[in-house]
């Protein structure tokens, strides 16, 4: 118990930073695409305008649910993926503080490198990325911790550890889907020698049979249920050509798996410099070497096969992997209480380091977050985010979600919005006929506005408006407009288009 | 210790006769000493000499007459049921009257045993010779209908509340048949909603059963190993003469093959033989095995226990009957075909020592020797290794009532006897006593030693002997909810949730698998809707869960329990271990159906069948 109570600040102090830091990054609109779709799903999901069956669906599932419960119980308003966010981090960094100080670490040394590690850029821009990036980093500190205890005993608390932790990565972010099969042929490497030259299959099953089941078993469930249990297998194709063309700038290779591998390795080495200078210094205990190469490995090979499958999305959500291994080197090689200035000279390098990594892995999110944190904001995403408060008040606003889930977050509800999941939405794009309230509609030019399921149905609807609606909200990017009393015949005939902008109500 | 003046005497005499050889002699007197016992308990722990002839020499040496009691038995008008313990314990009996003295006669003869006999008969005595093998049979004999009515009925008149002669009480009948009531009334007035309570409750009891499995894994997977090591390192420190008499029970039945192997296994043991009081325990109309064990000289050590006949002829009555001979601190029941790790005996003496007081009973673990004969004893030992290397040292852990195991359980004899030892009309006696030990407020542990034994590789003997089990579970579930505020009470909140898990949801498992397999494969098959109403979606969600998860745990637990021995080649088999549920069903049935129709009939399992078994049988009659 006193030992907990020594890493509370510490978590405290963490928890507090990046609350602060990812809220001020969602008042800025610097929302990752996957984390506004999160919190939209989760926030639809505890409105009650998602089926049971489309929850358990959801993938990522866990930070999904872990969002949805916490934006039940949470006030209205809160940035609820900023909030699992923090408490993840901050529990992490609790844990981190409290295995530094059972590796033999004083203190002081314990707390300063839990907070270099804990700040390290490429975490940073997990906990803004949001809770499925979050999970993926504490799934994969438990992969490296277990595969170390797996190799010093491979007992079945340490089997279990790790499926329970190549469990957790793949129902965390398909990132971690892509770690986890990645990582499966090298495991072999991470059990003692005696059990891997009796029998390295079998137990290499033991290890990624939860795994295996759990995803035949979300398949299956998604079949029951209305949904699509393959759909994350085939994560957005756009983001990976989006940071395809970002690393096209860098110069690197030019063979897209290489690059990726190598941009992965280089940002290990970048923003986790402590890694190769201890295993160096271990190099002829091979049970302290094994599991951390077949975790390097294991990222690395998961980087070039996102790359190579297509699948599992944009590889930059791996850069966290550098302070993580860091972290698991502190916690589990002995020879690191010996080096203390060494180790946290270079944990304070590999912050540095990081930065660049993080340049090196995600240029594109870099360039992005610069220029965001530079003062010129995200137009199309506060737009929506504007839209979204203009509902508030108004219920039965017909809307495709789906396509713009900042609305949502900008309503703060989905209850009160027709969402593409509605049958009355359906009805209204099938039969090309609105009965709704209100309706919103995204401009056809803006990013995204051309794949809107509303824009599509009704492509004059932004320019000029339907019979029987009047405008009562624009902005650059949206309009919306209200039905009209059906009362007067003559006045339905005078709905016209409110051409001002920036009209509001 | 020094050999006593006398002991030493009756040592010269043996050799002087040349009943024994000097060697002998010698060995006898360094066996003795290491083992701190009396130079008869060395000399008749090996097989040197008739045992007939010993007590000839005893008798000879201590100039008094030696008896055949079978031919000559005991009057009866001077025997006390009530002392029959004491006459089997202290190997001294009454004999006879001569002159207005009574006779005793006594195996040990001695300055002790002339005393306690002046304490109960007064000075007018004298002494006679018989061998133990004589007293324990005279006493057999003469209150044969004492004892056996004793081994049947004294836990059900002493405590009738834990005993399984009745199989319900009138209470769990009414409940029993409020519930049944209520169940078809529902379904007359409101068949869906009764429906899917019902659906609710199995499927919470799934949903609790593979969670609660899965808790117990994980705390019997984190047991410190360092623990174990250093109840090792203890057992090996124990001097031989600081070891305690330890009472073997090996309960048999037609089995007269299995002797020569069972006396091999239990030579083997690292444990005095001079300090093991071995009882072979048969029944009566055994002839066979009796015959066997008559004409195979085996160290006298080993004694025939003859049990008779009586309803119901079951395990726990004859250990009941054997137990009234037992002269250990100590006792352990095995079965016939059982071979204990040879430190057994050592590393439970250690831990009874480490541990505290209300420590009663030491459950080993157990596995198999013959797990690779086929897919059935492939499939038993990935259960037994769940069983016994995960589940049990979770239930430990968790301070859960333990369900002893078949045989390697080792009971503090004391209480044991307190307890009025297992339950005859409970046909897994001793997962029923495990729990009644719980319940009178001592602990059972588990020890970090294995008996291996054989598994059955027959289905139909299988479906048999886990009918068996199945039906003990669920008179041990039926008698231990009799009064549940009790029992809660008494074991805590977690232990009744434990029991309710542990012992009637394996019995309930297998009788409800079936029911949701139909389910299931009807609406997978025929697309039914039928069954929607039941089904809302939250329960539809939870069923899912169970079937999914659910299967998936159990697969899991079953694929990481051979990973502790290291027997990763029984991995992969666990994939198949649906068909291993579907066999457990099938016996679930069975049972529930012996349950109603023969509460007490006792399947026997058949030992030495296996191809391994037979080998190693063949091994020992031709010893190279």
């Amino acid at each position: 118990m006193n030992r907990l109570l020594t890493a509370a600040p510490v978590a405290l102090v963490v928890f507090v930073a990046i609350l602060a830091l990812t809220a001020f990054a969602v008042r800025i609109g610097f929302i990752p695409d996957d984390g506004v779709m999160l919190w939209a799903g989760a926030i639809m999901a505890g409105d009650g305008e998602f089926s049971i069956g489309r929850i358990v669906a959801a993938y990522p599932t866990l930070p999904f649910i872990a969002t949805t419960l916490v934006d039940v119980v949470a006030p209205a308003g809160t940035p609820t993926p900023a909030l699992v966010a923090a408490m993840l981090l901050g529990v992490l960094a609790g844990i981190w503080f409290l295995s530094f100080r059972a590796a033999g670490l004083s203190l002081v040394v314990a707390g300063a490198i839990t907070l270099v590690l804990v700040f390290h850029p490429a975490l940073l821009r997990a906990a803004v990325a949001g809770p499925a990036d979050m999970f993926l980093v504490v799934f994969l500190y438990l992969l490296g911790v277990s595969l170390y205890r797996l190799r010093f005993r491979s007992g079945v608390p340490e089997v279990m550890r790790v499926g329970a932790a190549l469990l957790g990565l793949t129902f965390s972010h398909p990132m971690g889907a892509a770690i986890a099969l990645s990582a499966t042929p090298f495991l072999i490497f991470a059990i003692q020698p005696v059990l891997a030259a009796s029998s390295a299959l079998n137990i290499v099953l033991a290890l990624v049979f939860p795994t295996a089941f759990a995803v035949g078993a979300f398949v299956y469930v998604s079949w029951v249920f209305p949904g699509d249990g393959w759909s994350f297998f085939a994560a957005p194709a756009e983001g990976l050509s989006a940071w395809l063309a970002g690393m096209s700038s860098t110069g690197l290779a030019g063979v897209p798996i290489l690059e990726a591998g190598l941009a992965m390795a280089a940002a290990l080495v970048l923003a986790a410099p402590l890694v190769p200078v201890v295993i160096g210094l271990v190099r002829k205990r091979r049970p302290l070497v094994a599991p951390a190469a077949v975790f390097a490995t294991s990222i690395v090979a998961a980087a070039g096969m996102t790359v190579g499958s297509g699948f599992f999305g944009e590889p930059a959500s791996i850069a966290v992997a550098a302070p993580i291994l860091a972290a698991v080197i502190i916690a589990c090689v002995p020879i690191v209480r010996e080096r203390l200035v060494l180790v946290t000279s270079l944990a304070v390098i590999g912050w540095f380091g990081g930065a660049l990594a993080l340049a090196v892995i995600d240029p594109r999110g870099t360039s992005h977050a610069l220029a965001l944190f530079e003062g010129q904001s995200d137009r199309d995403r506060l737009d929506a985010l504007a839209l979204g408060g203009a509902t508030i008040d108004r219920q039965g606003v017909l809307v495709d979600t789906f396509n713009a889930p900042a609305v949502v977050l900008g309503r703060g509800a989905a209850r009160g919005l027709v969402a593409p999941s509605h049958e009355t939405f359906a009805l209204s794009l099938l039969f090309s006929r609105i009965d709704t309230p209100f309706v919103a509609v995204p401009n056809p030019q803006s990013i995204g506005g051309a794949q809107d399921r509303v824009n599509r149905a009704f492509p004059l609807l932004y320019r000029n408006g339907t019979p029987g609606y009047r405008l009562v909200y624009q902005n650059d990017n949206w309009r919306l407009f209200e039905r009209q009393p059906r009362a007067s015949a003559s006045q339905l005939q005078q709905s016209t288009l409110v051409k001002s902008p920036g009209t509001g109500d | 210790m020094p050999l006593s003046p006398s002991d030493r005497a009756l040592g010269n005499l043996l050799v002087e006769r040349h009943i024994l050889t000097l060697p002998q002699f010698d060995e006898a007197v360094a066996l003795a000493e290491t083992w701190n016992v009396r130079l008869g308990d060395a000399i008749l722990a090996r097989n040197w000499i008739d045992p007939t002839a010993y007590y000839q020499g005893i008798a000879y040496y201590y100039e008094l007459p030696l008896v055949d009691l079978m031919r000559e038995p005991p009057d009866i008008s001077l025997l006390h049921a009530a002392e029959a313990d004491t006459y089997a314990r202290t190997l001294t009996i009454p004999w006879g009257r001569r002159n207005d003295r009574i006779v005793v006669a006594t195996a040990e003869p001695g300055p002790q045993t002339v005393l306690s006999a002046r304490q109960r008969w007064g000075t007018a005595i004298e002494f006679v010779v018989a061998s133990k093998f004589d007293i324990v049979w005279a006493v057999q004999t003469a209150f044969a209908d004492q004892l056996s009515h004793r081994a049947v009925f004294e836990l059900a008149e002493q405590d009738p509340g834990m005993s399984a002669q009745r199989v319900c009480t009138p209470g769990q009948l009414i409940v029993g048949y409020g519930l049944l009531t209520s169940f078809l009334l529902g379904l007359a007035l409101a068949p869906i909603a009764t429906l899917i309570t019902l659906n609710v409750a199995m499927s919470l009891f799934y949903l609790g059963n593979f969670i609660f499995k899965g808790i117990l894994v994980s705390a019997g997977g984190g047991r410190n190993p360092e623990n174990d090591e250093a109840i090792a390192i203890a057992a090996r420190a124990l001097r031989d003469e600081d070891l305690p008499v330890f009472t073997v029970l090996v309960p048999m039945f037609r089995e007269p093959e299995m002797l020569p192997v069972l006396a091999q296994s239990l030579r083997e043991l690292d444990y005095p033989l001079g300090k093991l009081d071995i009882k072979i325990v048969l029944e009566a109309e055994d002839h066979e095995t009796i015959e066997v064990a008559r004409t195979l000289g085996l160290e006298g050590v080993f004694e025939v226990i003859r049990v008779p006949p009586s309803k119901p002829q079951t395990k726990p009555k004859a250990c009941n009957f054997a137990l009234r001979f037992a002269r250990g601190e100590y006792l352990v029941i095995y079965d016939a075909e059982d071979r204990p790790e040879p430190d057994q005996l050592r590393k439970v003496v250690a831990t009874f020592r480490s541990l505290p007081d209300d420590v009663a009973c030491l459950q080993c673990r157990l596995s198999y020797y013959n797990a690779s004969e086929n897919w059935l004893s492939r499939m038993f030992t990935l259960d037994y290794a769940l069983w016994f290397d995960q589940l049990l040292p979770g239930l430990e852990r968790l301070n859960v009532p333990i369900p002893l195991g078949g045989t390697s359980n080792h009971f503090k004899i004391d209480i044991l006897r307190e307890l009025h030892a297992w339950d005859p009309f409970n046909v897994t006696e001793d997962a029923d006593l495990g729990i009644r030990l719980t319940q009178k407020g001592y602990r059972v542990a588990v020890v970090d030693s294995t008996t291996y034994e054989e598994a059955c590789c027959h289905a139909g003997a299988w479906i048999r002997q886990r009918s068996r089990w199945i039906k003990g579970y669920m008179q041990t579930f039926l008698v231990h909810t009799r009064r549940p505020l009790h029992l809660i009470r008494t074991t805590g909140f977690l232990g009744f949730v434990g029991f309710m898990f542990f012992i009637g949801g394996t019995a309930l498992c297998g009788i409800l698998n079936p029911i949701f397999w139909i389910i299931y494969l009807v609406w997978l098959v025929a697309f039914s809707t039928g069954l929607d109403p039941v089904f809302p979606q939250l329960l539809l969600l939870l069923a899912l869960l169970n079937l999914l998860a659910g299967n998936g745990v159990f697969t899991y637990l079953s694929m990481l329990a051979p990973i502790r021995r290291g027997w990763l080649g029984l991995i992969p088999y666990s994939l198949t271990v649906f068909g291993y549920w579907f066999l457990m069903s099938i016996a679930a049935y069975k049972a529930l159906w012996q349950l109603i129709y023969s509460p007490f009939y006792w399947e026997k399992t058949q030992h030495g069948v296996s191809n391994h078994a037979q080998a190693h049988m063949r091994a020992v009659e031709t010893p190279s």
